[in-house]
């Protein structure tokens, strides 16, 4: 035991003699806390013998029988060498402590976060104290921000915090939350994303070169993972902010056994104006907030049993009232999902752990209104959307060598769609209308197998999916390679190349390309068949060692079929249940076409020392192409962005204060704009009656119009202090849009006079100019 | 029924705008983007009929949105307008004291032409400024189709009732273009007056159906204003450029900030609108 700091449980338990090799095998925590970690690198130095701990933490490796020398790398996190003379399979579970700061004496020749040694390319991971140093809008950190500012994530428009990963549509994304989908990952119409990143233990985004594991999205994998809750001791943590306040608290139900973790915020806008509202609007008020909680429960049965209850329940609502002496008119919209995974980890033996997990996810969106007439009729309407999945999965881990990794394992969701549905009842009526679209039921499921393969200077994973679809007497099937390809040129450069085909069962009615609360998900079906994929990526990765720092360098094509989109003029109002019409065909409204997006994607991080952060750029370029919008002719999608550069960094003056700054520049959205009016004459089909004359608008192609470029800097500055009783507290001050640049939020025609007429102009409106703001934030 | 529950909804997101209002911190005039191709075009629309040589042409320039000083289109009334058959030519006259629908129209009796149906009608333009615009169709053979009454269903909570037929193709081309519409004749009182009825599953009554399938047509009707016993419909076989057009201008929302925004179709060269062709058949049908 070389580390002071290392706590080391040792078990031995001799089983079958092998030869000259035996494996060792067990759990890697947090010392302090107990939180599992996943992805920490174990190897024996100067080799290439190693392996990484998986999602649930657990290792295998096996080595010669002798002294042997250990060693456990993890990010932010102290590295440890453990000595040892090995004579039979072993069983060893160790701590490792948290470092603040790493030194980048430190990290050289460590193997930690060395991109150049890693199989997997088109990945992302972000450590959660980065999200946390990072500045921020109204002090809100958020994981989808940081990711924004990744290359291949193109940054939303104005205050989004939507995800478009290599020219995907916002649909396209697989977000998971402890094995749980996602449906709906934005609070207000997207300025910020449901994740709490106070509850959060790990994210990791793939935009390409997914593994077997991997399915269902694609364009992109987000794996999100909460933490476990400490398992030692009672704490929390909590902040007051600008815009919201939050409050975790975790610990241990049985000491190193079992813990839980709980985690809310909630925004408090609306009850901070609503006094003022009373006073001032005349029998009106509006309000909107949003609130999550995230709680996390698992206690471990033995070494080789543990169990998981993790659940999360978010919701946005704008609710108004109009009330005078006549009536009384209230409306509300509001969003919602809820989440809930049971999971069970089981060690076989030291080669062989399983993940089970049974998932519940839903999602809804609701629309109504209630009208009352005092001494009068009434009148009430509710629309609703929504989805439901129930799901099972296991996973297996099997690690028979040193040089493979494989995978395996199956998976089953029964999805259940609530495409619309309205109610409309009243006394004001004179029968009630309660439409509910058809509810559709559809099953998907998966089958497996992915090995990563080590080989002399290479690394390879191979894979193979198979998925099934089943909805309205109709099946889909899918057999989707993988591929992942990485050559050493030397110890710190790497060549790398990947396919993978990947197929979609939902779809996600949009309008205008936003991803907004009101759209929605429906399944394949027989008329619009399931979204395919193929993509392919090559790439350059280089460590440097002085100073430690990362270049990658990627470039990919990407094949996009059977997307959908609206028709021109057509929107979710046009869908047949508003109407009364139970027969929900959401086929006639959309139009399936194609899509293709290629570009290149430049990353220089730095990972280590007092200063880090990275500068990304990408060039990139996304065609739509539909033959029945714009007439067949290809189109710039409206998330197509040229030029997308983020520059970010953080430096940590001393032990007391962090400063860090973010730069942002994203060429404009492709928008439809209209250019002219002209009168279009349509022809009567009846000989008695005139031609009719409709005011039209002509936008020229389809998309032709860019916005103005965005760009933004924000800067902020964290000070810490240490409290008695290992408390701690950080005061952040941060400033949004320190040059109070006018990014477009959208565009619209308004008339001014001129001399002695009027004229049109185009108005540009903008949402966040500069924005101070201060938060505190406690930990106990 | 349908634009009232429409409306509500779409309404009830316009609770949200306060929010967004208060949020919008700065309004400017958009100084630092191109707003491309801002120049007026040419629109041109004609519709000719199978058979009929009375041939009318709309020719107007379109107004630019942005930074134009007029608010509305004008005519075109200076060009040279000419058409053919491939053999023979007629050039099309402007009247310029028109009025109503006939204004900005150019027209000409064509006896010259042949309109019979599969022949190519030629359009070609002069303005002017010497830009010249052209385009052509086909002109289209009769409808062939059936039409029979299927029922007539309580549709809503507002007591309108909704008309159903079956539509039947019966042309051997595998995919056809209809215009149709539905005609009631009906007592009010003294008066025997005519109405269209409104289609409630495809707005402006554009079809496209494959050859010898069926299609059901709706029509909403509410019979405490008139009562009827038969139902007229005018079937209008169209080319392509017919039905994309009307598609087109029928699926247009105006300024609805959640609809995708329609591109009207064209089929003129250099400029804008439609050059297409219809053959006009009749049906009635008695209702029980």
């Amino acid at each position: 035991m070389k580390n002071p700091f290392l706590w080391l449980l040792l078990f031995w338990s001799i089983t079958a003699f092998s030869q000259s090799k035996h494996t060792i095998s067990g759990y890697i925590r947090e010392s302090g806390t107990g939180e599992l970690l996943l992805g920490v690198n174990i190897y024996i130095k100067g080799t290439q013998t190693g392996t990484v701990s998986n999602s649930y933490g657990f290792y295998s490796i096996t080595l010669p029988e002798g002294v042997t020398n250990l060693t456990y790398s993890y990010v932010g996190f102290q590295p440890t060498t453990i000595s040892f003379n090995l004579k039979a399979d072993t069983i060893i579970s160790i701590s490792l402590v948290s470092s603040t700061t790493l030194k980048e004496v430190e990290i050289i020749g460590d193997r930690s976060e060395r991109i150049s040694d890693d199989v997997q390319m088109s990945v992302v991971k972000v450590p959660i104290k980065q999200v946390k140093e990072i500045p921020a809008l109204l002090g809100e950190r958020d994981v989808f921000k940081v990711l924004q500012l990744m290359p291949g994530v193109r940054s939303g428009s104005e205050g989004s915090s939507g995800l478009y990963v290599r020219g995907g549509g916002a649909d396209q994304n697989l977000i998971i939350l402890d094995d749980a989908p996602v449906y709906n990952a934005y609070h207000l119409f997207g300025f910020f994303s449901v994740f709490n990143g106070d509850a959060l233990k790990s994210v990791e985004l793939l935009k390409g070169g997914f593994p077997a594991r991997y399915g269902g999205r694609l364009s992109s994998v987000l794996d999100i993972n909460m933490k476990d809750g400490n398992k030692q001791e009672f704490g929390g943590e909590g902040s007051i902010g600008v815009l919201s306040s939050r409050l975790l608290l975790e610990g241990p139900i049985v000491k190193n056994k079992s813990s839980f973790i709980i985690s809310g915020r909630r925004t408090y806008l609306d009850l901070l104006t609503l006094p003022f509202q009373k006073l001032f609007n005349d029998g009106e008020t509006v309000g909107y907030y949003f609130y999550d909680l995230n709680a996390k429960l698992n206690y471990e049965v033995d070494d080789k049993n543990k169990f998981y209850l993790s659940s999360y329940f978010g919701k946005d609502r704008f609710y108004g009232k109009y009330e005078d002496s006549f009536s009384e008119d209230q409306f509300q919209l509001y969003w919602q999902n809820f989440t809930i995974t049971g999971r069970w980890n089981h060690l076989f033996n030291n080669k062989l752990f399983s993940n089970t997990s049974v998932v519940v996810s839903k999602y809804m969106f609701d629309v109504g209104e209630e009208y009352d007439e005092k001494n009068g009729d009434d009148f009430s309407l509710d629309y609703f959307s929504g989805i439901r999945d129930i799901g099972f999965k296991t996973d297996f881990t099997y690690l028979p060598k040193n040089n493979h990794f494989v995978r395996f394992g199956v998976a089953s969701t029964h999805h259940l769609f609530t495409p619309n549905a309205i109610v409309v009842k009243g006394s004001a009526l004179q029968e009630e209308i309660e439409s509910r679209a058809k509810e559709i039921k559809a099953l998907e499921s998966a089958v497996y197998v992915e090995d990563e393969i080590k080989m002399n200077r290479s690394k390879m994973n191979i894979g193979l999916r198979f998925t099934h679809f089943y909805v309205n007497k109709t099946n889909y099937t899918g057999l989707e390679p993988r591929l992942m390809y990485a050559f050493m040129i030397n110890e710190n450069l790497s060549v790398k190349g990947s396919y993978t085909y990947m197929n979609q069962y939902i779809h996600l009615l949009s309008n205008t390309g936003i991803s907004l609360p009101i759209d929605l998900w429906v399944p394949s079906t027989d008329i619009v068949a399931p979204k395919k994929s193929h993509q392919v990526a090559v790439g350059i990765a280089k460590d440097f060692n002085k100073p430690a720092f990362s270049v990658s360098l990627e470039g990919y094509y990407k094949t996009m079929d059977n997307i959908v989109a609206y028709k021109p003029g057509s929107s979710f109002l046009e869908l047949g249940v508003i109407d009364g019409n139970e027969e929900f065909q959401y086929e006639e409204v959309v139009a399936v076409g194609q899509g293709r997006s290629y570009g290149a994607e430049l990353l220089v991080q730095k990972k280590f020392g007092p200063l880090t952060g990275w500068v990304g750029y990408t060039l990139s370029w996304t065609l739509y192409q539909f033959d029945e919008l714009n007439f067949g002719k290809e189109f710039f999608a409206r998330h197509d962005r040229r030029h997308d550069v983020s520059v970010v960094a953080i430096y940590e003056i001393n032990e007391k204060v962090t400063v860090s700054g973010t730069w942002v520049y994203g060429t404009g959205d492709a928008l439809t704009l209209q250019l002219a009016e002209l009168d279009a004459i349509v022809n009567p089909a009846s000989p008695n009656h005139n031609p009719g004359s409709w005011s039209v608008y002509d936008y020229g192609e389809m998309n032709g119009f860019r916005m103005a470029p965005y760009h933004r800097l924000d800067i902020g500055v964290q000070f810490h202090k240490e409290l008695k009783n290992d408390r701690k507290r950080i005061l952040e001050i941060s400033i949004y849009n320190v040059y109070n640049r006018a990014n477009p939020y959208f565009y619209y025609a308004a008339t001014e006079p001129k001399g002695t007429g009027y004229v049109t102009v185009l108005k540009q409106v903008s949402l966040f100019p500069i924005i101070p703001s201060i938060s505190y934030y406690l930990k106990f | 029924m349908k634009s009232t529950l429409k409306s509500k909804i779409f309404f009830g997101f316009l609770w949200t705008l306060p929010f967004f209002l208060v949020l919008a911190s700065c309004e400017k005039t958009a100084d630092n983007v191109e707003i491309p191709h801002n120049e007026p075009k040419p629109v041109v629309q004609s519709f000719l009929e199978t058979g009929q040589d009375s041939v009318k042409l709309y020719l107007s320039q379109s107004n630019p949105v942005f930074y134009s000083t007029t608010n509305q289109t004008t005519e075109i009334k200076d060009a040279v307008v000419s058409i053919s058959d491939g053999t023979n030519s007629v050039n099309l006259v402007y009247h310029p004291d028109a009025s109503g629908f006939n204004r900005g129209s150019y027209d000409a009796v064509a006896s010259a032409l042949s309109f019979n149906s599969g022949n190519q009608i030629n359009l070609n333009i002069t303005l002017s400024d010497g830009k010249t615009l052209t385009s052509s169709c086909v002109l289209p053979a009769k409808p062939s189709f059936k039409i029979e009454f299927q029922e007539i269903v309580q549709s809503n909570g507002y007591g309108d009732k909704l008309l159903k037929f079956k539509f039947t193709d019966l042309s051997p081309n595998p995919e056809n273009y209809y215009h149709i519409a539905a005609i009631v004749h009906g007592k009010q009182g003294n008066y025997i007056d005519e109405m269209e009825l409104y289609d409630d599953s495809n707005y402006g009554g554009i079809y496209k159906i494959s050859g010898g399938s069926s299609k059901t047509l709706s029509y909403y009707f509410w019979d405490n204003y008139m009562s009827i016993d038969s139902v007229k419909f005018y079937v209008l076989a169209t080319d392509e450029h017919y039905y994309n057009y009307h598609k087109s201008v029928y699926a247009f929302e105006g300024d609805n900030p959640f609809a995708e925004p329609v591109i009207i179709y064209s089929n003129i060269k250099d400029g804008l609108g439609v050059f297409c062709g219809y053959n006009r058949n009749s049906q009635v049908v008695m209702l029980p």
